[in-house]
């Protein structure tokens, strides 16, 4: 809020200092109010981005210099009142006579590490860019392309471009080619999720987001079934949820009603995430956009991943129990011919040591079936469930293992089969690569998630991303909508947290 | 001895059947799942029952819950369990009601005739079997103890092989050291982990197990 305040006084200063004329600035206000309004019908805009826009105008030309914008963003802290808000831009259309028509460059971007490698870029030249500045000329309105490039490049993390024209007359009534020409830049405005989220965390305090789908506009509130539920966001996965007073927010999107609630700990208040939860911050909203956009392809995607799993890990089941009733089996009835063979003959014969020498390596061979069969699916896991097979990855450690499992009841094949190899992989990295003297494993559940955590007091992982079979983990734990974090640092140990749902 | 079999593997049943009137037993049946043997137990009056953990309908831990099932009911019969792995886990639940006339060995166990047929017999008098891997498993989970610490590579093997149920005879034979040695050992390591002296095998057992479970 404070912000706002600073960023209308800058813009103040620009239009006293800038702008041309009088009528020509109440015609840009016209203009800019119908692009803010709507703006708002897609992503319920924030007064702060109408400051900005409104700003760029004052400046004159069409678009400030990079030196005026860096000023600007610098004085009204602009970054900070759009949470999540990577990048600024201002792509200004060419002049028509430089021959160069539809051609768009890239003219400021706000000073984000990497970002400024963009500047000068030819929009153009990106198709789903292009697409989306078109749309945003033509129809007169912010055009949000959904997964962004921009944002993809710069990491895995989802993120939204929201186009938005900016018009050098009031174009209210005119067609798309007058708009068109009349359009004088696009406002680009990148956001990703997860910083969007950050600033909901009030210092080390916990935020959860989760997003719920009541169902269309109009229907019966509740008379659907059960809403679905998306985990936004949480930032400390391995802190029980319950433990954050939870807030609930309604909004309304792309035809439907959703809800988010919000769960944080230790929320002073007047806290960003008291403003967020009373649902008018741009940052809540914008999270609500991006997900809803993503949610479609994101279920597809995880259901799909998910049986997938749950496939892996019944054909892992089966060949395990194909082990112990064939082979496993047979070996074992060998085995015990040959003992009593072996009985039968006079001590120290020949044939006698022949036996045992076959004794021992069917024993051998045995014991090798049976690592094997553990490998695959382990035969304790699938008749005992995980707290015993948890307690026996510790019981079998060379080292000194603080187990502390408390879980109501068996669990789905693939979600214990996940939970299981996350313990097993933690603890037999902790072993190899982390020096670790102690260990202590967690296995909890509540509110439809199991929680797995390990920690040591090693060395640390200086390197997470390497030979540490930690990514083939992540892989399992994401495919079944989990996720998995680790945190290490030189002399801090380590500390592998998984979540998965499993409601 | 009379040695009732449950497994659901018939190969492996009647192997495990043949084996043990080889080596003097007489198996007064074999059954192919657990509620055939335990409906048996009245008429056959088996000193030991040999059962395999998994066994029909859920091929989970059936022979475990018939296993326990036996010592509630009929505390005077030991029980020996085999299985296709083990874990300390499941000892505890077997062993929760003291560790007399019971048995809990990996099923491979069973190749070795001798110690097999040592530990039926250990259980069919009064005594115990506990498969080395979990002895070890519990050891390891022990190892960093101060406690622990005071005892020396010896005293450790001989506290292993107490776990696993066996006199002091049988330690002696399979250290190759003298009774008299075994003796001073026991005595050392009561002493060092400041545990009640037992005469009794299956006392000292779970004396030893109470420890290495803490």
């Amino acid at each position: 809020v404070l912000g706002v305040g600073i960023l209308m006084t800058a813009g103040a200063a620009w239009s006293v200092g800038m702008s041309s004329s009088q009528s020509r600035e109440r015609r840009l206000e016209v203009n800019l109010l119908r692009v803010t309004r709507d703006l708002k019908d897609v992503v319920l805009a924030h007064g702060a981005l109408l400051a900005a826009m409104r700003s760029l105008y004052l400046v004159g030309s069409g678009a400030p210099s990079a030196e005026q914008f860096a000023r600007f963003v610098a004085g009204g802290r602009l970054l900070e009142q759009y949470p999540g808000a990577q990048a600024l831009e201002f792509a200004r259309r060419s002049p028509p006579d430089d021959g160069l028509v539809d051609r768009w460059v890239v003219e400021h971007i706000v000073p984000v590490a990497g970002n400024e490698a963009v500047q000068g870029v030819d929009l153009s030249r990106e198709a789903n860019r292009r697409a989306a500045i078109e749309s945003a000329c033509e129809r007169d309105r912010p055009t949000a392309t959904g997964p962004v490039r921009l944002v993809q490049e710069r990491g895995d993390s989802p993120g939204l471009v929201v186009f938005g024209p900016v018009y050098a007359a009031d174009v209210s009534g005119a067609g798309p080619a007058d708009r068109a020409r009349a359009c004088s830049g696009v406002m680009i405005v990148v956001y990703r999720v997860q910083d969007m989220v950050a600033p909901l965390r009030v210092g080390e305090s916990d935020v959860e987001l989760e997003l719920y789908d009541r169902g269309p506009l109009g229907a019966e509130n509740g008379a659907a079934a059960r809403p679905t539920r998306t985990l936004l966001f949480d930032s400390n996965p391995a802190v029980d949820a319950s433990r954050r007073g939870p807030r609930r927010s309604g909004i309304e999107f792309h035809g439907r009603q959703w809800e988010v609630v919000v769960a944080a700990e230790d929320e002073p208040p007047g806290s960003v995430a008291a403003a967020v939860v009373a649902g008018s911050g741009l940052a809540f909203t914008l999270i609500v956009s991006v997900l809803v956009l993503r949610l479609g392809t994101f279920r597809r995607q995880a259901l799909a991943r998910g049986q997938l799993v749950s496939a892996g890990e019944r054909d892992r089941r089966s060949l395990e129990r194909d082990l112990h009733d064939g082979p496993q089996q047979r070996l074992l009835s060998v085995a015990l011919m040959l003992a009593r063979a072996k009985d039968r003959l006079p001590c120290g014969s020949a044939s006698a040591d022949l036996l045992s020498d076959a004794t021992d390596e069917l024993s051998q061979a045995l014991k090798e079936l049976r690592d094997l069969a553990r490998g695959l699916h382990p035969a304790v896991l699938a008749d005992h469930g995980l707290a015993v097979a948890v307690q026996g990855v510790g019981a079998r450690a060379p080292l000194p293992v603080e187990v502390d499992v408390d879980l109501p009841g068996r669990f789905p094949l693939s979600v214990e089969g996940a939970a299981y190899f996350v313990v097993c992989e933690a603890v037999a990295n902790a072993i190899k690569h982390g020096r670790a003297s102690q260990l202590w494993v967690s296995v909890s559940y509540a509110r439809g998630r199991l929680r797995v955590e390990v920690c040591d007091d090693g060395i640390g992982i200086v390197n997470l991303g390497h030979g540490t079979g930690l990514r083939g983990l992540a892989d399992r734990v994401e495919a079944l909508d989990g996720r998995l974090r680790v945190t290490s640092g030189p002399g801090r140990g380590t500390r592998v947290r998984a979540v998965l749902p499993c409601g | 001895l009379r040695v009732a079999v449950a497994d659901d593997s018939v190969l492996v049943r009647e192997g495990l059947a043949a084996l043990l009137s080889d080596a003097g037993f007489e198996v007064t049946g074999s059954y192919g799942d657990a509620g055939s043997l335990l409906s048996a137990m009245e008429a056959s009056q088996p000193a030991v029952a040999l059962i395999d953990v998994r066994m029909p309908p859920t091929y989970t831990d059936e022979g475990l819950r018939a296993a326990i099932e036996i010592r509630a009911r009929w505390p005077r019969v030991g029980v020996l369990v085999l299985s296709q792995y083990v874990e300390v886990h499941l000892a505890s639940r077997l062993l929760s009601r003291g560790a007399e006339r019971v048995g809990y060995l990996l099923k491979d166990r069973v190749t070795d005739v001798h110690e097999f047929a040592m530990a039926v017999r250990r259980v069919g008098q009064g005594g115990s079997a506990l498969d080395p891997e979990v002895v070890s498993q519990l050891l390891a989970s022990r190892s960093g103890t101060e406690a622990m610490r005071r005892l020396t590579h010896r005293e450790r093997e001989v506290l292993a092989l107490m776990a696993e149920g066996r006199s002091n005879q049988a330690i002696a034979a399979d250290l190759e050291v003298s009774l008299r040695a075994v003796e001073k050992h026991v005595t050392a390591i009561f002493e060092k982990l400041e545990l009640p002296a037992s005469g009794e095998d299956h006392r000292r057992v779970l004396a030893v197990l109470a420890f290495l479970r803490a």
